[in-house]
C-alpha cells in the first residue's frame, strides 16, 4: 500500500517547486475529478426515502418513454417561502428533486424549470397566467405561490394550482397524469347522467357539480365532462363513455338510450346505491315507476340486491356507534385479496364503501363477467329496510353473519342483447337524428357496475374536504377516486396513467403536537367536567328563561335563580380560561424540560459515559499489564 | 507504506486524544451545540421529520467548528517539540503518518457522532423515526465528517502553532461547508443553467443535503471521497515539504 502521489512528487518538491503550485495543482485536479464524476454519474442514486418518493413508478417510466411531445414543467415558488414557511420550502425542494427525475427519464423531452415568484414582477404575472393559486401564509399577511404548470409544444397549459405537503403521496400521480393528458391528443368525452344534477339545475346541471367534488376530479383527470339529459332518447354522438351516478327515478327513455348506446358498443359505468330507490319506494316519497336500471342489468345476467346491505367484520372501519366503539360492518374497507388483479384494480390498495348492496350474476352467452372487488369471507347481511331505526341493539339483532363473499363491483364485457323488442321512439324527426334501433350488439360494449355510489362521495376519499380549495388540495384517504379514474380510463381506452398512491410508512407527530396533547391531557378531566357542567347549566338557563317568559310577572325566586345560574356560568367560564392558561403553561414547562434534558443533561451524561468507558478500558489494560509483569 | 506503520501512528494519536481530555471537551461542545441549535435554530418542534433531517442538516456547520479543535495539535505539537523527526526515524513514511493521524481524528469524530445517538433516541421516545434512514444518515454524516477532518488535518499540516492551525482549519472548513456556491451562482446568474449545475456539483452543503434527504447519489459520495483524498494528499505533501 502506498500513496503514489507523494512519492511521485517527492523529486519535484526536492527541486524546490513551491508548495503553493503543488496545492493548486491538486485542487484543480480534484475539481476536475468532481466535475467529471458528476457528469458521468449523473442520475445514479439510491432512493432512501421510505415511500420511494424520489423514484418514479413503472407506469410513469413507461409513459415517459412512450410519449413523444416536448413538455416544459415550471415549478413556481415564492421567494418568501424559504423564510416564512420552512415546511413548505422543504416540500418545494422535494418536488424539485422529483421533477429532476422526470427530466432524467423523459428522454430530453421533459424540461423543468424553477420560477422564483417575486411580488409585482413578470414572474408573478406568469404564475397567475399559468393558473397558479396564491395563498396566504399562516400569519395572514403575505400571499405566496407554490404550484406547478405543464406546457406542451402547442402552448396548452395544465396546472397544479397549489402544491400541499399533505398530498405528497399523490404527487407523482398528479404530475404523471397531467403529462399523459398533454401527451394524448384528443380529450375523451365523458357523459354524466345523474338525477342529482338534474334536480339541482335543469338548465345547467353541471353547475351543481361544484358540490360534487368527484366531477371536478374527473375533469382534472383529463375528461371533457358533458351533462346528459335524462329525457333524451339517445346518447349524443362523440361520447366515449357514460357515467350513471345514483340512478333514481330515471326516465324509461333514458334507460332506452343507455341500452341502445350499449348495443352500439358504448361503455357505461353505473354507480348504484341501496338507498336510491329502495328507500324512497317504501316511503312512497317519490311517485311513479322505478328507473328500470335493474331490468337493464337483469338483461345482462346481473341482479343488484339493493334490498340487502352487506357488511364485513374483518374489512370494515371503526366508528363510535351508539357510544360503542366498534368495527362497523357496513363501513367497508376493501383491500388485499378482495380486490381482483385486473387492469382497472391494479395498484388500487384500499376502497371505502358505506352501506353497499351486492350483485348476483349468471353467465350469459357472449358476455364475460369479472368481479372487480368483493367483501371478504367474514361477511354478513341485513335487510336495507332495517336501517330505518338502526341502533346498536338493532344492529346486533338484525345483522347476521353469512360468511359469503359478496361481489361489490362487476365488469361485463362483450356483445349485449337489447332489453327492448322495438324502438321506444317512433317520431320520424327524432328517429332520423338517432342511430338505428339494434336488437343485439353491433360492437363489443362494456358495463361496469358498482354497488355503492357513496364511493364517489368526498367524505370517503378526501381527508381535507373541508378546505374546498380545489382538486389538488384533496389529501386522499382511500383509492376511491383513483378507482373511478382507472375504470373510466379502461372503458375509454385512454392512454392516461394513474399511478398507485404511495403508501405512507411513517405517521410521525411533531414534538409540539405531542407536548400539546400531553399538556391537554393533564387537565383533560377537569376541562371535561367544567364543559359538561357548563352545558348543563346553560340548558337549565334556557329552560328557566323560557319559564320566565311564560309568566307575566316573574317571582323574585325565579330572578334570583337565574342570577345564580349566571354567576355559576361566569365562574365556570373563568375556570375554563384558567385551565387553558394552565395547559399553555404546562406545554411551556414540557418544552423547557425537554430542552434542558436535551441540551444539558444528555450531553453531560454522554461525555460521562465516554469518560467512564475510557477509565474502565485503562483499568483493564493496567490489570493486563500487571498480570503480564507477574 | 506498511499497514502496521499506519496503525502505529493511528494508535498514538487516538490515545493522545483520550489521555489529554480534549475529546471530552469537544464532545460536550458538540453535543450541546447539536441539541441547542436543533431546538432553537431549526423548526424542529413544528416539523419533526422521520429522517431526523434537521439534526443532520446542522452537522456540517457544527462539525466545521468542532473538528479544528481536534486537529489543531495534530502536527503543531510535532513541529513544536521536534517529535516529527523522531517519528520519522522509525520506518514510517509521511503518507502513513498523515493517514494514521487523519484516521485517529476521524474515529474520534465518529465516537462524537455516536454519542449524539442519545439525542435521537430521546426524541424517539416522543415521536416515531425511520430507524434505517437515520442510521444511513449517520453513516453519510460520518463520511462528510471525514472530508472535514481531512481538510482540517491538511490545514494543520501547514501551520507550526496550534492556534494558527485552529484558525486556518476553521476558516477552511466553514468556507467549504456552509457557503453554498450553487445558490450564489443561481442568484447572480439565474439563466445560466449549465453553470448553476456545474457549481452545484462543487457545493458541499447541497451535496450533503441531497444525501440526507434520501438521494444517495454516487456523485455526492464521490465528492466527499475526492475531497478527503485531495486533502490527505495535500497534507502529506505539506509535511514532506516542511521536512525537505
Amino acid at each position: 500500500m502506498s500513496i503514489k502521489g507523494v512519492d511521485i512528487l517527492k523529486p519535484c518538491l526536492g527541486k524546490n517547486i513551491k508548495i503553493g503550485y503543488f496545492v493548486l495543482g491538486i485542487v484543480v485536479l480534484s475539481l476536475a475529478s468532481i466535475a467529471g464524476v458528476s457528469l458521468v454519474a449523473d442520475g445514479l442514486y439510491f432512493d432512501m426515502t421510505p415511500e420511494k418518493s424520489l423514484s418514479l413508478s413503472e407506469e410513469t417510466v413507461n409513459m415517459l418513454q412512450k410519449q413523444d411531445k416536448a413538455i416544459v414543467i415550471r415549478l413556481f415558488i415564492s421567494e418568501k417561502l424559504a423564510k416564512k414557511n420552512p415546511e413548505l420550502n422543504m416540500y418545494a425542494k422535494d418536488v424539485s428533486r422529483l421533477l429532476g427525475t422526470y427530466h432524467k427519464e423523459g428522454k430530453g423531452l421533459i424540461k423543468t424549470a424553477v420560477v422564483e415568484v417575486e411580488p409585482f414582477s413578470s414572474s408573478q404575472a406568469e404564475a397567475e397566467k399559468a393558473g397558479i393559486q396564491k395563498f396566504a401564509l399562516s400569519d395572514g399577511r403575505e400571499n405566496v405561490y407554490l404550484g406547478m404548470s405543464l406546457t406542451d409544444e402547442r402552448g396548452r397549459t395544465l396546472a397544479i394550482p397549489r402544491l400541499i405537503p399533505e398530498r405528497r403521496d399523490e404527487l407523482e400521480s398528479d404530475i404523471s397524469r397531467l403529462i399523459s393528458i398533454l401527451a394524448a391528443g384528443r380529450q375523451p368525452r365523458l357523459g354524466v347522467l345523474s338525477p342529482y344534477f338534474r334536480a339541482a339545475n335543469e338548465k345547467d346541471p353541471l353547475r351543481y357539480a361544484e358540490n360534487m367534488p368527484f366531477v371536478n376530479e374527473l375533469s382534472a383527470g383529463g375528461y371533457e365532462i358533458v351533462s346528459l339529459s335524462s329525457s333524451a332518447p339517445a346518447i349524443p354522438e362523440g361520447i366515449d363513455a357514460v357515467l350513471l351516478f345514483y340512478p333514481l327515478n330515471l326516465d324509461r327513455i333514458a334507460v332506452y338510450a343507455l341500452d341502445q348506446y350499449l348495443m352500439w358498443g358504448g361503455k357505461i359505468m353505473i354507480m348504484l346505491d341501496t338507498f336510491a330507490e329502495e328507500r324512497f319506494r317504501d316511503k312512497e316519497k317519490y311517485i311513479g315507476y322505478r328507473s328500470g336500471i335493474q331490468q337493464l342489468l337483469n338483461n345482462s345476467g346481473v341482479t343488484y340486491r339493493e334490498d340487502i346491505l352487506v357488511g364485513d367484520n374483518a374489512n370494515s372501519r371503526t366508528r363510535i356507534f351508539d357510544e360503542h366503539y366498534i368495527k362497523y360492518p357496513f363501513w367497508l374497507k376493501i383491500s388485499g385479496d378482495n380486490i381482483a388483479d385486473h387492469p382497472i384494480t391494479r395498484g388500487i390498495n384500499e376502497l371505502y364503501l358505506n352501506y353497499s348492496g351486492f350483485f348476483e350474476y349468471v353467465s350469459k352467452e357472449n358476455l364475460e363477467t369479472t368481479v372487480l372487488f368483493s367483501t371478504g369471507a367474514d361477511s354478513g347481511a341485513m335487510l336495507t329496510e332495517k336501517t330505518a331505526d338502526l341502533n346498536y341493539d338493532n344492529l346486533l339483532k338484525n345483522y347476521a353473519l353469512t360468511n359469503k363473499k359478496y361481489p361489490l363491483a362487476l365488469l361485463i364485457e362483450g356483445n349485449f342483447s337489447s332489453l327492448f323488442d322495438q324502438p321506444l321512439v317512433w317520431e320520424q324527426s327524432i328517429l332520423s337524428s338517432m342511430s338505428p334501433f339494434l336488437k343485439s350488439s353491433a360492437d363489443k360494449g362494456a358495463l361496469l357496475v358498482v354497488g355503492d355510489s357513496d364511493m364517489a362521495g368526498a367524505f370517503l376519499w378526501d381527508a381535507g374536504r373541508d378546505k374546498k380549495h380545489g382538486v389538488y388540495d384533496a389529501a386522499t384517504i382511500s383509492d376511491n377516486i383513483r378507482f373511478m379514474l382507472k375504470a373510466l380510463d379502461y372503458l375509454m381506452q385512454s392512454n392516461y396513467v394513474s399511478v398507485s398512491r404511495k403508501e405512507k410508512r411513517f405517521e410521525h407527530k411533531n414534538l409540539s403536537e405531542v407536548f400539546s396533547a400531553l399538556a391537554a391531557d393533564s387537565y383533560g378531566d377537569q376541562k371535561k367536567q367544567i364543559t359538561s357542567d357548563l352545558i348543563e347549566i346553560r340548558q337549565k338557563m334556557v329552560a328557566a328563561g323560557e319559564r320566565l317568559q311564560a309568566v307575566p310577572l316573574p317571582s323574585i325566586k325565579q330572578i334570583k335563580e337565574i342570577e345564580e345560574m349566571q354567576r355559576k356560568i361566569t365562574e365556570l367560564e373563568e375556570g375554563l380560561r384558567r385551565i387553558e392558561y394552565l395547559t399553555e403553561e404546562k406545554y411551556q414547562d414540557y418544552l423547557f424540560m425537554f430542552a434542558l434534558l436535551m441540551v444539558v443533561l444528555l450531553p453531560v451524561l454522554s461525555v460521562a459515559a465516554a469518560r467512564i468507558g475510557y477509565f474502565c478500558y485503562n483499568r483493564y489494560i493496567q490489570r493486563k499489564a500487571k498480570e503480564f509483569v507477574k | 507504506m506498511a499497514f502496521k506503520d499506519l496503525l502505529t501512528c493511528f494508535e498514538k494519536d487516538f490515545k493522545f486524544y483520550f489521555q489529554s481530555n480534549l475529546v471530552y471537551l469537544a464532545m460536550l461542545i458538540y453535543l450541546m451545540l447539536s441539541a441547542g441549535l436543533l431546538l432553537y435554530a431549526s423548526d424542529f418542534y413544528l416539523n419533526t421529520t422521520a429522517n431526523f433531517y434537521q439534526f443532520f442538516k446542522l452537522q456540517p456547520g457544527i462539525l466545521a467548528m468542532v473538528i479544528p479543535v481536534l486537529t489543531m495539535r495534530l502536527w503543531a505539537d510535532e513541529y513544536k517539540y521536534n517529535t516529527l523527526e523522531i517519528l520519522f526515524t522509525q520506518p514510517i513514511n509521511t503518507a502513513a503518518a498523515a493517514i494514521g493521524k487523519f484516521l485517529a481524528v476521524w474515529l474520534v469524530v465518529g465516537i462524537m457522532l455516536l454519542s449524539s445517538v442519545g439525542i435521537w433516541l430521546f426524541v424517539g421516545l416522543f415521536t416515531s423515526t425511520d430507524v434505517s434512514w437515520v442510521l444511513v444518515n449517520y453513516g453519510l454524516t460520518f463520511l462528510m465528517a471525514g472530508s472535514l477532518c481531512a481538510v482540517s488535518a491538511a490545514a494543520a499540516a501547514f501551520c507550526y502553532s496550534a492556534p494558527a492551525a485552529f484558525l486556518s482549519a476553521t476558516m477552511l472548513c466553514v468556507l467549504l461547508s456552509v457557503t453554498g456556491f450553487g445558490s450564489w451562482i443561481e442568484e447572480i446568474l439565474p439563466d445560466s443553467t449549465r453553470l448553476i449545475k456545474l457549481t452545484q456539483a462543487f457545493d458541499f452543503e447541497q451535496q450533503f443535503d441531497e444525501l440526507i434527504s434520501g438521494k444517495v447519489s454516487l456523485s455526492s459520495i464521490a465528492y466527499f471521497v475526492i475531497i478527503m483524498a485531495t486533502a490527505l494528499w495535500t497534507g502529506a505533501a505539506a509535511v514532506e515539504y516542511k521536512r525537505s
